[in-house]
């Protein structure tokens, strides 16, 4: 399969060695972006939507939630599925990602099978959604 | 007409698990429970559920056992299967994955994380079934499309196959 025919995942985070372990567990299946900052996260992600977003929940100047916030409050970067990376095992913190608009959570250290999986699951929902949607218009239309 | 609720077995050896799992699920969805392996196998097959949250650690026949009793019969290797565990290793995930599980769910569980996750293998679940339909419907519209009249089988048959005289 071409490079440029995969799905592209944003990978935010502020500490380069789990962009680098990040980056090598999904470069086999996708096309990696990766950000260092929540600031960063927002034009890259503006300029060219990834299909799905893997978040740090705690980083400096902007952390995860608010960078959550501001792309589920454009209409361009609404529907990009985001799962938050945490090193925390909070319920609170949990149940307050998800009512931010993410779609699932990732306990650090990762398991890698796990988050390809759950990486997985969300696109093919996200795929399928969107095919689901063309196929309403069509008969509305 | 109300929507029929999506149904979810729970399968847990512990029964206040299975009343703390039920309190959570029961105002979305139809809730079937079950204490062992075996008594899940029977009721799964009878009627299967739409997805099912399985404990590993049970006497006699264990999660793991089950789900692979489950990915091998056709009638339920289809249903979604999450793991609920107390085993929070990294290992344990992965084995599970393996078997055909599409997710973990940690205790103690997390009750609005478990909805989500319901929620997203069932969406799933749902939009594939779609989706196979509609192919299916696609392959045999072209088929239909495909298949000749009687007057264009004669005329091929008389143009083609027909032994000079």
């Amino acid at each position: 399969m071409m490079k440029n025919s995969l799905q592209t995942v944003m990978v935010v985070d502020d500490i380069a060695v789990n962009l680098s372990l990040m980056a090598s567990i999904l470069s086999d299946y996708y096309h990696v972006k990766v950000a260092k900052s929540g600031a960063r996260a927002l034009s890259l992600i503006t300029q060219d939507p990834p299909d799905i977003i893997l978040l740090d929940i705690v980083m400096p100047d902007m952390d995860g939630y608010e960078l959550c916030l501001k792309l589920k409050s454009q209409p361009l970067t609404r529907a990009i599925p985001i799962i938050f990376l945490t090193s925390k095992n909070s319920i609170q913190d949990e149940e307050h990602g998800l009512t931010l608009g993410a779609v699932d959570f990732i306990h650090k250290p990762i398991s890698p099978p796990l988050t390809l999986a759950r990486i997985q699951t969300h696109l093919e929902l996200k795929r399928l959604k969107a095919w689901q949607q063309k196929q309403i218009q069509s008969i509305t239309n | 007409m109300k929507k029929p609720l999506q149904t979810v077995m729970i399968v847990d050896d512990m029964a206040v698990n299975l009343s703390l799992m039920a309190s959570i699920l029961s105002d979305y969805y139809q809730v079937k429970v079950a204490k062992s392996g075996a008594s899940a196998l029977s009721l799964i097959t009878q009627d299967p559920p739409d997805i099912i949250l399985l404990d590993i650690i049970m006497p006699d026949m264990d999660g793991y056992d089950v789900c692979i009793k489950l990915k091998s019969q056709l009638l339920t290797h289809a249903i979604p299967i999450i793991f609920v565990t107390t085993l929070n290793s990294i290992h344990t995930a992965e084995y599970g994955l393996t078997l055909g599980a599409v997710d973990f769910i940690n205790k103690p569980i997390n009750p609005a994380l478990t909805l989500a996750r319901i929620q997203t293998h069932l969406e799933l679940k749902q939009l594939k079934e779609w989706s196979e339909q509609n192919q299916k419907h696609a392959i045999t519209h072209d088929n239909t499309a495909n298949i000749l009249s009687a007057e264009e089988l004669e005329f091929i048959n008389q143009t083609f196959f027909s032994n000079p005289e």
